[in-house]
């Protein structure tokens, strides 16, 4: 085999591995959210008025915010993936410093409604409702931590590195990733927050 | 199938490189069989500790007891008991049937089965070993916290679990471990199950590997899907206990919102019945092959082997509710979950009967892993076979919560897979160390085992049939209980038997390793692509990736002139 047949080769093999291992993990996130999922649903079918007597429904505007940073977050990323993919480091660059920027908000925005929260009297003892809104939330943000480190380690370890596919292939799973995230947030959002 | 170019990498050099931050899957293979050897012992005192105490209550334990309970003088109190059961049951399958049928066996042998260098992720198969030593860590700490380990039983139900039922600190550091044990199996199963797909030698189809490798196939497969299930729900138990959250605390449901003790249950059991499969499939299909080696057969129906496991696979995730009858579950519910659960007796059929075909007629040796994995074949029959009754729900009611329950599932789950993965050991020790263990020896260790086992769960699931309930210090302050008094104390003689047994085990194993004899390339006479090489294998397992030709069960072909018997999968096979 020419040693360019076997370069063009193992890029195949790698972008396989790469997938399948990347199809395995959000699997099983999927189904780590999903138990939760089936989890508010017990609750809230069992549970005859939502909220329940004496609590109120969260202002949806930290939500809508968060909503509204994730999504700008995986779009930003996106963007510089685009550039990168043309070779044009310094726009890849400058949007995925943007990205960071609507990570590092998510997490302020998550931060703001876990304290008004506590303004509303609603603490993670305070009952089924607010335990479902604390849990959900801290496990998001845990997640979407270790997304943004991967997004700074994106910035600090990957970007210097010559553009070329195996690059561009990390950058793409953290992206999968973070759009996973995404996704998630979405039915946090809906669930919890505006149904 | 296209070939995957895998580099030869230097061998490592220095000892933290080459035995504790090892990327060599064979080396990886051996931590987790040492930290599994040690917990089956730790686990196995767990358990000679609660025989004694039915054989015996209010009688010291000997030896270590008045070292361990000096307050009693050497009796064990009913909360330690509780703890003990609690922690026998975590430590045996978190920690000892894991780490060796899944972590070593996992480890070691996909990558020589299917002809590969190393596993596709080597970082995270190291860090799945670590993580798995954090949790072992976790775990073992809480024994030495002020109120104890948990000792809400390894399903760990709340209302027993929460704050209410269990104020320590050990419960908590429980649930953290099951869920750091959870990351550790699930970075495994990624590697698994990647592995399998990428990797395979060129010419490997999915019907040429050994069973060996879709039993551990399998299992990674329900590990990546149901572990994290199990995870979301020691985390919310953990959010009860730490941040006083009320997932699982029955409340006032009109002020505040329910939560509901039930669901814990739910989440539990999804996991818990693949649970059971994740397992049993490694020994199924280390059995499947050893059988066919063995015999100097080809494995009857192969494919109709690896398919049951495949279908047994799928339908386990759908029965958990026979777990769950006695929880006023609607009847329509409760007898959909027993239909279906009667439907995997289908599938378990087939590949049964595919085992006894595989014997049938064949020129059987009687080597060690012979005799274990025709050991597995009686008692995962009869594990099966009292299954149904479990899976009913009429006698389930009757049944639930008794020592049958305990029998049971000891005899599919502990006994099958402590025979399969001594089988296991016996099997590829000369591929793992280069050293053979004495046979003689290893005979004996089966014979005893054997009988101990017997022994012990046979006469659980009489004492259960009779009524015991499990879980309790003494049962025998109930009157109509007295009588089983001598079955009991059998059971434990049976338990004291097996357990010394180990010490045979033990003393083979480490004899081996110090001066055993010097194993051959291929001691055994098998096909598989793992004896083609030196032993103990090489760092980078081939020097050529190997090229596959045939299937792993070529025995017996009346066409082979070679004065052979069994042919490498490395070469074609032989017409008349
Ligand atoms: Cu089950």
């Amino acid at each position: 085999m020419s040693s360019v047949n076997a370069e063009i080769h193992n890029d195949i093999q790698d972008e396989l591995k790469s997938s399948i291992g990347m199809t395995v993990i959000l699997v099983s996130l999927m189904m780590f959210f999903g138990t939760l999922f089936f989890g508010y649903a017990v609750y809230r079918f069992t549970t005859e008025t939502w909220p329940p007597m004496g609590m109120q429904k969260i202002n949806l505007m930290l939500p809508s915010m968060t909503t509204i940073a994730v999504s700008l977050g995986s779009l930003f990323f996106e963007i510089s993936k685009k550039y990168l993919n043309k070779n044009n480091k310094i726009q890849g660059k400058n949007f995925l410093i943007l990205s960071i920027v609507m990570g590092l908000s998510y997490v302020f925005f998550q931060y703001l409604l876990w304290r008004s929260m506590g303004q509303l009297g609603l603490y993670t003892s305070t009952g089924i409702f607010a335990s479902l809104i604390y849990a959900f939330t801290w496990i998001h943000v845990a997640h979407m931590s270790m997304a943004l480190i991967l997004f700074f380690w994106a910035y600090i370890a990957l970007l210097p590195r010559e553009i070329n596919k195996k690059m561009l292939r990390s950058f793409t799973n953290i992206g999968t990733f973070w759009h996973f995230l995404s996704g998630i947030w979405f039915f946090i959002f809906i669930f919890l927050f505006v149904l | 199938m296209a070939t995957f170019e895998q580099h030869i990498h230097p061998a490592p050099t220095t000892f933290l490189s080459k035995y504790i931050f090892s990327f060599d899957h064979k080396v990886i293979a051996k931590q987790f069989l040492w930290y599994g050897i040690f917990f089956l012992a730790v686990g196995g005192m767990m358990a000679l500790m609660i025989r004694w105490t039915l054989a015996f209550p209010g009688e010291a334990f000997p030896i270590i007891g008045t070292m361990l309970f000096p307050d009693t003088h050497g009796v064990i109190p009913p909360d330690t008991y509780a703890m003990l059961f609690t922690m026998h049951g975590t430590i045996m399958i978190f920690y000892a049937i894991t780490p060796i049928l899944i972590g070593a066996f996992g480890n070691f042998c996909i990558p020589l089965m299917i002809g590969a260098r190393d596993m596709v992720f080597p970082t995270l198969n190291m860090l799945s070993f670590w993580f798995a030593v954090l949790s072992a860590i976790i775990l073992m700490s809480s024994l030495f916290t002020p109120l104890g380990a948990a000792a809400g039983g390894w399903t760990s139900y709340p209302t027993l679990s929460t704050v209410i039922g269990s104020p320590g600190v050990g419960q908590t550091l429980w649930a953290l471990a099951i869920f750091v044990v959870g990351i550790s199996s699930t970075l495994g199963a990624i590697n698994y199950i990647t592995t399998i797909i990428v990797l395979r030698a060129p010419g490997m189809g999915y019907f040429d590997m050994p069973l060996t490798v879709w039993g551990l196939w399998l299992t990674a497969i329900l590990n990546a899907i149901f572990l994290p299930v199990l995870a979301a729900g020691v985390l919310l138990l953990i959010f009860d206990r730490v941040f006083g959250t009320t997932f699982f605390l029955a409340g006032a449901a009109a002020t505040s919102g329910s939560g509901d003790p039930v669901l814990f249950q739910h989440v539990f059991w999804i996991f818990g019945h693949p649970e059971v499969y994740i397992l049993i499939l490694p020994a199924w299909g280390i059995v499947s092959d050893l059988l066919s080696f063995f015999a100097r057969k080809p494995a009857f129906g192969m494919k109709a082997t690896a398919l049951s496991m495949t279908t047994i696979t799928i339908l386990s995730t759908l029965v958990y509710g026979h777990h769950m009858f006695t929880t006023q579950m609607s009847p329509l519910l409760t007898q959909s979950f027993m239909t279906l659960t009667m439907t995997i007796s289908i599938p378990s059929a087939i590949f049964f009967a595919n085992w006894l075909g595989t014997i049938w007629k064949g020129s059987i040796r009687f080597t060690s892993p012979m005799l274990f994995s025709l050991g597995v074949v009686f008692v995962f029959g009869l594990g099966g076979l009292t299954g149904l009754y479990l899976g009913t729900v009429t006698t389930d009611l009757y049944l639930h919560d008794t020592y049958f329950v305990v029998g049971h599932f000891h005899y599919t789950m502990a006994a099958s897979v402590l025979l399969g993965g001594f089988g296991a050991i016996y099997f590829w020790m000369p591929k793992m160390f280069g050293v053979m263990m004495n046979e003689c020896l290893a005979k004996v260790h089966f014979w005893l085992t054997m009988i101990g086992l017997n022994g012990i769960f046979m006469g659980m699931m009489i004492v259960g049939y009779a009524g015991m309930h499990r879980r309790i210090y003494n049962p025998f302050v109930y009157e109509y209980l007295q009588k089983l008094i001598p079955i009991n104390t059998f059971i434990t003689y049976s338990a004291i038997l097996m357990g010394l047994s180990q010490f045979i085990f033990l003393y083979n194993f480490i004899h081996a390793l110090l001066k055993g004899e010097k194993a051959s390339d291929n001691p055994w006479e098998v096909g598989t692509l793992e004896w083609t090489i030196p032993s103990p294998a090489p760092h980078y397992n081939f020097k050529e990736i190997p090229v596959v030709k045939c299937g792993p069960h070529e025995f017996g072909n009346p066409n082979l002139k070679n004065g052979r018997d069994y042919q490498y999968q490395t070469e074609q096979l032989v017409e008349g």
